[in-house]
């Protein structure tokens, strides 16, 4: 828990510093090297929708792992994190909470892949010279190689937690 | 159920995909920039010759990443053998074809109104004369057409005459 913090700490704070240097900047920047501007732009932004799935899907590893490895969790703890509106959360077994956890962050997955999937068709329709190329292309392509950098985290990490959850519910049984 | 190292290895191959995607995006766009500023000089690909509009017709190819516009054709008429008709010179003509970068472009030329057909072993020499945004200087590029010459014939009498570049490429600096 102790790490996690740190680390969500230090890339809050370079989130910070990186946002702020960007918004000085970016009208040089744009001006002289469009798709690096959109690189960053899709990098940043995307980040800000993603930060909630690394970290959620991060830390339902790392817990899941513990658990797996036979470390006692408080179910107290657990049901703070999930936030669900169900009463005597206490009452469910850990794997069953852990699923819970998982499952409150599904629609938050969905909803951010459909917008990295809407940037992509737009930059391959732009690849294919449908909406005309030019600048409008290159800038529509960094913007999804931006993006895609958080949406690899979240894929790995969502794919983890995934195996982390089950391997809980094995361990269960 | 796939395994965590399963899952790295996988996460892993995907980001050096889009490392290698990224990476070749930032490099196309810096590299197309600096193509975009060199002018090329012009390349005569194929010329052939239009007997009803007596006139022969090249296509010019810009490989360089910036217009240039042909500002003056000149050309002047070889008699072969077959042919009765006499040398003549038809200079200074002036046009205005622009020849977008990387593409290439038909530019017709008229030989002299009322002169005989073109016969075989006819020579043709055309001087093109064009100008690019970087420089107020002319340039000229100067191609020679011989009638019935097949395009392979011509391209390996090339190869042996490759000490005297015929077909194209002669790039002069300064007025004229």
């Amino acid at each position: 828990m102790r790490a996690e913090k740190i680390l969500w700490w230090i890339l809050g704070l370079l989130f910070v510093a990186a946002s702020v240097l960007i918004f000085l900047h970016l009208m040089v920047i744009a001006a002289a090297y469009p798709e690096v501007a959109a690189f960053l732009v899709g990098l940043v932004g995307f980040w800000l929708f993603a930060n909630r799935l690394i970290f959620g899907y991060g830390s339902l590893a790392n817990t899941a792992a513990a658990f797996v490895k036979g470390k006692e969790l408080a179910k107290e703890d657990l049901a703070a994190k999930i936030k669900h509106p169900v009463s005597r959360l206490e009452d469910f077994s850990v794997a069953a909470l852990l699923a819970l956890w998982q499952n409150q962050l599904e629609p938050f997955k969905y909803a951010y892949y459909l917008a990295f999937f809407l940037v992509f068709v737009c930059a391959m329709l732009f690849e294919m010279d449908l909406l005309g190329g030019g600048l409008s292309g290159i800038v529509a392509k960094g913007l999804m190689m931006g993006a895609a950098i958080p949406s690899l985290l979240v894929f790995g990490l969502d794919l983890l937690a995934g195996h982390y959850v089950a391997a809980c519910f094995r361990s269960a049984a | 159920m796939r395994s965590p190292a399963g899952i790295l290895v996988l996460s892993v191959f995907l980001a050096l995909f889009l490392g290698w995607g990224i990476g070749s995006f930032f490099t196309q766009a810096s590299v197309s920039k600096a193509i975009a500023t060199i002018p090329a000089s012009p390349i005569v690909v194929k010329a052939k010759y239009h007997k009803a509009e007596h006139a022969i017709v090249y296509s010019i190819l810009n490989p360089g990443g910036m217009p240039e516009t042909i500002v003056q054709e000149a050309f002047v008429f070889k008699p072969g053998k077959e042919t009765k008709e006499k040398a003549y010179v038809v200079s200074n003509i002036p046009v205005h074809i622009t020849l977008p970068p990387g593409e290439t472009t038909e530019v017709v030329m008229k030989l002299k109104s009322g002169t005989e057909e073109l016969h075989l072993g006819d020579v043709v020499l055309a001087t093109f004369t064009y100008v690019h945004p970087l420089s107020t200087d002319l340039y000229t590029v100067v191609h020679s057409f011989e009638m019935g010459m097949k395009a392979q014939k011509q391209a390996a009498q090339k190869k042996t005459k490759a000490s005297q570049p015929e077909k194209k490429a002669e790039k002069k600096g300064g007025k004229e």
